[in-house]
């Protein structure tokens, strides 16, 4: 019972890391049906500017927040260049153009700052809190919970509830539409960017500090733990997002400490064809699935 | 209609006269089957490339060989996502399984005898029947999927592919894979025709035949259904098609296509390894098979967002190879004139691209009658874009691929004369009056560099060293460091590479199990010495085998049995568990522990995946379970890890640590200001000098030359073990005499008596490759690791852990081995 509790916090703190990721992917799919594949190169990219901040400054909050606005920064970026014209291609150019742009950041990345494991200090004392004598969970797990949670009400609100969330869903969704009445839709496609790009990089910014560190291929096998989670989640939903990163942490934690490391990532392919037989589209997706 | 500049065989006999909207402008009577024409297209492709196989080296002859199975998956991929507008990202797990299957019948038919090339057909027969099987039964959720849902599960596939090899790796082998007994020429070819030509030869004729068929394929009436559904799945099924079959029928063609391909590039390879065929491999093909489209310029109508993709229908020419560069410049609006001119400009490599402009006629891709226009014009679902794809994927592919292959021989190969014949009179390949030229791969990028490509750099620093005090013998000696990421596929190529190209001496301290076995049959049959491979396998020990090939470090087992012996005498009575890497290093590692425990002396054993860091789960078990004593396997930043993860349970086991993981400069890299406090009373076996002993003169030595020559790098355990074993390798090389030869060297590493940094002394004989021979167990307190006991040593199998008491070499002042 011990076990199973922790295994559950285990896997609901990367859960939400996934769900990070997932989230950051979704964005960008449901505005412009790009699958950014360099989704977590990003996110690493990001997460070394907000350790060159931290190490400037000495303040891990400046960093953080730097981080954060760098993922923003370098997701227009990456929008307004590369990827604007891939909008308008089959989605494998826009999956070839990502992992080129993947090769290409960590390339950037390594020449910068080199290859070495680098230490990402954490917001929080990592030390485990107990109950019961069973370790449960830590001040930096509470703060993976919470920020992630954080972000999430926060997107949900700005696009239900605000005037510029109106817009975006509209451009979105209807991008002509939307262009008639005055939205100025790229505009709108480059502001989703931005927030999948911060999205992205708070995911690295908490990951990493529970890995070995900081390097170029740091974010690899998050971000394809990250794209399971958005496809067992259906990739135009958001909540779906939240629901399969969680699905995807829970699932690998109890594979991981049940049956043994080895069987990882063959659970998160056995979860995805699992609901993608059930659901084609995902569990989360306005559902038509294809008679076949 | 203009007509072609290039006189033509027109057209297959499916087409009914034309009736796709353009009158035909040739009579029928010209008309040459397709098989035919097919036929002959692939038999003037294979006498041509057997002829330029003959006149290229054997490492363009090798790459031709990797070339040719990629080429065969690519085709197939490109049949999935062209032709039919399916995607897949998991190609390499399809390609995996023919390779496996290739592995598995091979080796079979090795236990008993000497495969010959009608065995080596059938197991590519065999890899391929069995890739179409599991291609099927993918294809069925397949074809239930659109493509992003498609894309994340053959991603996953993928991904998931080295965890499928490691849980049946008593099958499969795990990481380190199987090795794949390759047959070479027949006797009666042997004279003229080298091992890599003949395996060139071999992986051309199946990129021809699959070439042929899947071009055949394309005419059909199959291939025009492919492109149907693939062009709109309403009309297609309007038409009267079984969507969801056909679907699976791409599927499973491609599936085919990649299996062979597979199996290919477990011969090319040597071996069938995870690593071979990571994702890379997918994104390879499609890499090559797709990205030319994206130039489409594509704006106008209301230009949105893509949601108007559905509505452009331009096909855009394209070819397949990646090989084929700088083709033409995609013109919108081209004439559509060319339809029914389709195999007009085959032989051209750059010229093919036609674009049948918006509402024209799918040329060849659609069946005319059926499907002709209604297919461009009915387009509400995103899967239209594959139909661009598709549309260009002309039928040309054997001349493409012929054109390929000659347009990578004469960039490739040009400059190249036939390597390894240059050494005239004089002594052996790689030495000349003021040289010797050595060669290791090493991983300088991707996940396995931080920390390990610091041992080049130790190897490189004393070599400078060693010739700024007048070399061996008179001659410096050049390291050449090809980087292989840690990637077997890309060992292959950069020991060849190594070998073939730059000619050279020897090969000493390539680094990494699963990477360097997959070139141990290579360098062996070239009697290219291979020394002191950086890794603690059992597998380099096996003179009989592989003479050519010597091991270096401490192997894990022994090492397994040596910290055991530690437990035994000191600790018996706790509970004993183990955490060790999913590989061969912690199974190795295990082995050793339980010879000397007994078979059931560990409560607990976790394991982990190198690509997965959250190891609380493992952590958390061996927690629960009580262990007090726990068996370290692990590479430093896991050690790191799994102390880290502990500590914040609050729980603090005593931990026994193979020494590839504890070296202790190297775990502060991880750890921090948490160093101290976390290691201490770490256990640890230590078979030479502790990076951070500065009282022993190995240490001093080695420290000394990094700051000469390496300036500001951090002196660690890496670096260290770099530069004893260059030492080594300048003893050697010094003992080969004034005019080294390859046998030489191995004479004089088979002779015994190295001195050097290790604890233990090597073991260097006819009947024992294996290296260092035993390990001192060594306590860190307070930050400092220190030896607390004798010397041990050992053999790998049941032998008793016997004391060293011989003295310890202490190092030269001159830093040179003589």
């Amino acid at each position: 019972m011990n076990r199973f509790v922790f295994l559950t916090v285990n896997g609901l703190t990367f859960g939400m890391i996934y769900a990070a990721v997932a989230l950051a992917l979704v964005l960008i799919w449901r505005t412009t049906r790009v699958l950014n594949f360099a989704q977590g190169a990003q996110a690493m990219a990001s997460t070394y500017v907000a350790l060159s901040v931290i190490q400037a400054t000495g303040s891990y909050w400046v960093g953080f927040l730097s981080g954060l606005a760098a993922g923003a920064l370098l997701a227009v970026l990456i929008r307004l260049t590369v990827f604007r014209s891939a909008e308008t291609m089959p989605p494998l150019n826009a999956i070839v153009i990502g992992v080129g742009l993947l090769v290409l950041i960590e390339a950037g990345v390594g020449m910068v700052y080199g290859i070495a494991y680098r230490d990402l200090p954490t917001a929080f004392d990592q030390q485990l809190y107990t109950l019961a004598s069973v370790p449960l969970a830590s001040r930096q797990d509470l703060f993976i919970l919470g920020s992630v949670l954080g972000v999430m009400a926060l997107l949900a609100w700005m696009l239900t509830r605000t005037d510029i969330g109106l817009r975006m869903r509209s451009a979105a969704f209807r991008p002509e539409v939307a262009r008639l009445v005055g939205v100025h839709v790229s505009r709108m496609l480059t502001l989703g960017w931005a927030l999948a790009g911060t999205v992205g990089a708070l995911a690295g910014l908490l990951v990493i500090p529970t890995g070995l560190g900081l390097y170029p291929q740091a974010m690899n096998a998050v971000f394809v733990l990250g794209f399971t989670a958005a496809v067992v989640g259906g990739l135009d939903s958001m909540i779906g997002a939240v629901v399969g990163g969680l699905a995807t942490g829970l699932t690998l934690s109890f594979v991981t400490g049940y049956l043994g490391s080895e069987l990882t990532y063959p659970a998160a392919l056995v979860l995805l064809v699992g609901v993608l037989l059930v659901k084609p589209n995902g569990l989360f997706a306005a559902a038509h699935a294809r008679r076949v | 209609m203009t007509s072609s500049s290039v006189p033509v065989h027109v057209n297959g006999p499916s087409d009914p006269s034309g009736s796709a909207g353009t009158p035909a402008p040739v009579a029928p009577a010209r008309r040459v089957p397709t098989l035919l024409r097919h036929g002959l297209w692939a038999v003037l492709a294979l006498v041509l490339l057997t002829i330029a196989t003959g006149q290229v080296s054997s490492f363009a002859n090798y790459q031709l060989a990797h070339l040719g199975a990629v080429v065969c998956a690519a085709a197939g991929l490109t049949v999935l996502i062209g032709l039919n507008g399916q995607i897949s990202l998991g190609h390499a797990a399809l390609m995996a399984i023919g390779g496996y299957t290739v592995a598995l019948y091979l080796g079979r038919i090795d236990d008993t005898g000497t495969p010959g090339l009608s065995d080596l057909v059938i197991a590519l027969l065999l890899g391929t029947v069995v890739t179409v099987v599991v291609g099927a039964v993918i294809g069925v959720a397949a074809a239930r999927l659109e493509g992003p849902y498609l894309a994340g599960v053959t991603l996953a596939l993928g991904v998931a592919l080295p965890g499928f090899t490691a849980y049946f790796g008593s099958v499969l082998g795990g990481d380190q894979g199987i090795f794949i007994p390759v047959p070479g020429p027949p006797e009666a070819l042997d004279a003229w025709v080298s091992l890599q030509r003949w395996q060139a030869l071999i992986a051309l004729v199946c990129v021809v035949l699959v070439m042929l068929l899947l071009a055949n394929l394309k005419r059909s009436a199959v291939g025009r259904h492919f492109a149907a559904v693939r062009d709109d799945e309403v009309a297609a099924a309007i038409s009267g098609l079984d969507v969801a079959r056909v679907k699976v029928l791409a599927f499973t063609v491609s599936a085919a296509a990649a299996g062979l391909g597979g199996g290919v590039l477990g011969m090319w390879l040597g071996s069938a390894t995870p690593g071979g065929y990571d994702l890379y491999l997918s994104l390879g093909p499609a890499r090559g098979g797709r990205d030319r489209r994206s130039r489409q310029p594509r704006r106008g109508g209301v230009g949105g967002p893509r949601r108007r993709l559905p509505g452009r229908g331009r096909g855009a020419g394209r070819r397949r190879q990646r090989h084929l560069r700088g083709r033409g410049r995609p013109t919108a609006g081209q004439p559509r004139s060319r339809s029914l001119r389709p195999a007009a400009h085959r032989r051209d490599a750059r010229r093919p691209r036609r674009h049948p402009g918006a509402g024209a006629p799918p040329r060849r891709t659609a069946p005319p009658s059926r499907f002709g226009r209604s297919v461009k014009e009915a387009r509400m679902n995103t899967h239209v874009e594959g139909s661009r794809l598709g549309s260009m994927i002309r039928g040309a592919r054997a001349p493409l691929a012929v054109g390929a292959a000659l347009a990578l021989l004469l960039s490739g190969c040009g400059s190249n004369s036939e390597a390894g014949s240059g050494d005239s009179a004089s002594a052996a390949p790689g030495v000349t009056a003021d040289e010797i030229l050595l060669g290791t791969t090493q991983p300088l990028t991707g996940p396995a560099a931080p920390g390990y490509s610091n041992i080049s750099k130790g190897m490189q620093a004393y070599f400078d060293y060693l010739n700024d005090n007048g070399g061996v013998n008179g001659r410096d000696v050049k390291l050449l460091v090809e980087d292989d990421a840690y990637n077997p596929s890309q060992t292959a190529t950069a020991t060849r590479k190594l070998v073939l190209e730059d000619d050279i001496f020897a090969m000493v301290g390539a680094l990494g199990t699963p990477t360097h076995s997959t070139v141990l049959d290579f360098l062996n049959q070239s009697e290219v010495p291979d020394l002191f491979v950086s890794s603690g396998s059992n597998a380099w020990n096996q003179p009989d085998k592989y003479p050519f090939t010597f091991g270096w470090q401490l192997d894990y087992t022994t090492e397994g049995k040596i910290l055991a012996n530690y437990v035994k005498e000191n600790l018996p009575d706790k509970k004993h568990c183990s955490f060790g890497q999913a590989d061969d290093y912690g199974e190795d590692g295990v082995k050793g522990v339980e010879t000397v425990l007994g078979a059931d002396a560990l409560a607990v054993k976790q394991t982990y995946n190198p690509a997965n860091t959250n190891v609380g789960p493992q952590i958390g078990e061996l927690q629960s379970a009580d262990c007090d004593v726990v068996f370290t396997f692990t590479v430093p930043g896991f050690t790191a890890l799994a102390m880290g993860t502990a500590a914040k349970m609050k729980y603090a086991p005593q931990w026994l640590v193979a020494s590839s993981g504890a070296d202790v400069p190297t775990l502060e890299g991880f750890l921090k200001e948490n160093t101290t406090p976390l290691l201490e009373n770490m256990i640890s076996a230590s078979y030479m000098a502790l990076s951070g002993d500065d009282e022993d003169s190995w240490t001093q030595l080695f420290k000394k030359i990094n700051t000469e020559k390496n300036g500001d790098l951090a002196f660690d355990g890496n670096v260290a073990y770099g530069m004893g074993l260059a030492y080594l390798t300048a003893q050697v090389l010094k003992a080969a005499g004034d005019n080294p030869t390859r046998q030489s060297l191995i004479d004089a590493v088979q002779a015994g008596g190295q001195t050097g940094s290790p604890r233990a002394p090597y073991r260097y004989w006819a009947t024992d490759h294996s290296g260092m021979s035993g390990a001192a167990i060594a306590r860190t307190t307070d930050g400092v690791s220190q030896v607390i006991g004798p010397v041990q040593v050992t053999d790998v199998g049941s032998g008793p852990i016997e004391e060293y008491t011989g003295e310890r070499t202490q190092a030269p002042a001159s830093g040179l081995p003589w």
